[in-house]
């Protein structure tokens, strides 16, 4: 497979740089993250999948 | 769909991607961060412009960058990655503005039946999930890698 072919998938190619590793741990986009976690706490999962995640 | 898409890097635990953005206004520098939440497995998805001179990031910004459509199938593909890697991980997503969670909207719509052949797909509405459905306005979004079967 070539990588015109490889890069039609869905799952991309993906070049791996440690260099981006200094934005793991930073509170990037904090105010996203903080509404994700309101959700979770006022509405929580969708019903037939909250068994699942908890597993 | 075989939508164009950016060349993705990320570092190797794929929780943090990057991707340039090239048009009329340039190259622009976009980084997309899955961040854990107070739910193990779940992962709040976000993206935004990187200022190449502070390092700064900013997920307001409107590019105007004339390749919206290559930029979200570009996210789309990293979500791809990111759930190879997790496969049962849900991931949240909701837009900056209203209008931007509009846009996130409209292309799922538009990808509906591809996306679903491979995601859970739920729509927040009056602070319930359901199932994405098309016409419908949601809050934010939810999605889950289905399961695959390997057949040898």
């Amino acid at each position: 497979m070539n990588i015109e072919e490889l890069n039609k998938r869905k799952t991309p190619v993906v070049i791996i740089d440690n260099f981006l590793k200094k934005y793991k741990d930073m509170p990037l986009f904090q105010d996203k993250v903080d509404k994700a976690n309101e959700m979770l706490r006022t509405v929580g999962l969708p019903k037939n999948k909250s068994k699942r995640i908890h597993s | 769909m075989k939508l164009e898409r950016y060349e993705l890097k990320a570092e190797d635990s794929l929780m943090v991607f990057e991707f340039v953005s090239n048009g009329p206004k340039g190259r622009i520098p976009k980084l997309v961060k899955f961040s854990e939440t107070n739910l193990k497995g779940l992962y709040n998805l976000a993206f935004g412009d990187k200022n190449l001179d502070t390092g700064d990031l900013n997920d307001l910004s409107i590019s105007n960058n004339g390749d919206s459509e290559k930029v979200l199938a570009t996210v789309v593909a990293a979500i791809y990655a990111f759930t190879d890697y997790y496969p049962n991980s849900f991931v949240y997503a909701i837009g900056s503005t209203k209008a931007r969670t509009r846009l996130y909207r409209m292309g799922i719509t538009k990808y509906l039946n591809d996306v679903t052949k491979d995601f859970h797909i739920y729509g927040l509405c009056h602070d319930e999930w359901e199932n994405f459905e098309k016409e419908i306005e949601y809050d934010a979004f939810l999605v889950q890698r289905k399961k695959r079967n390997f057949t040898l």
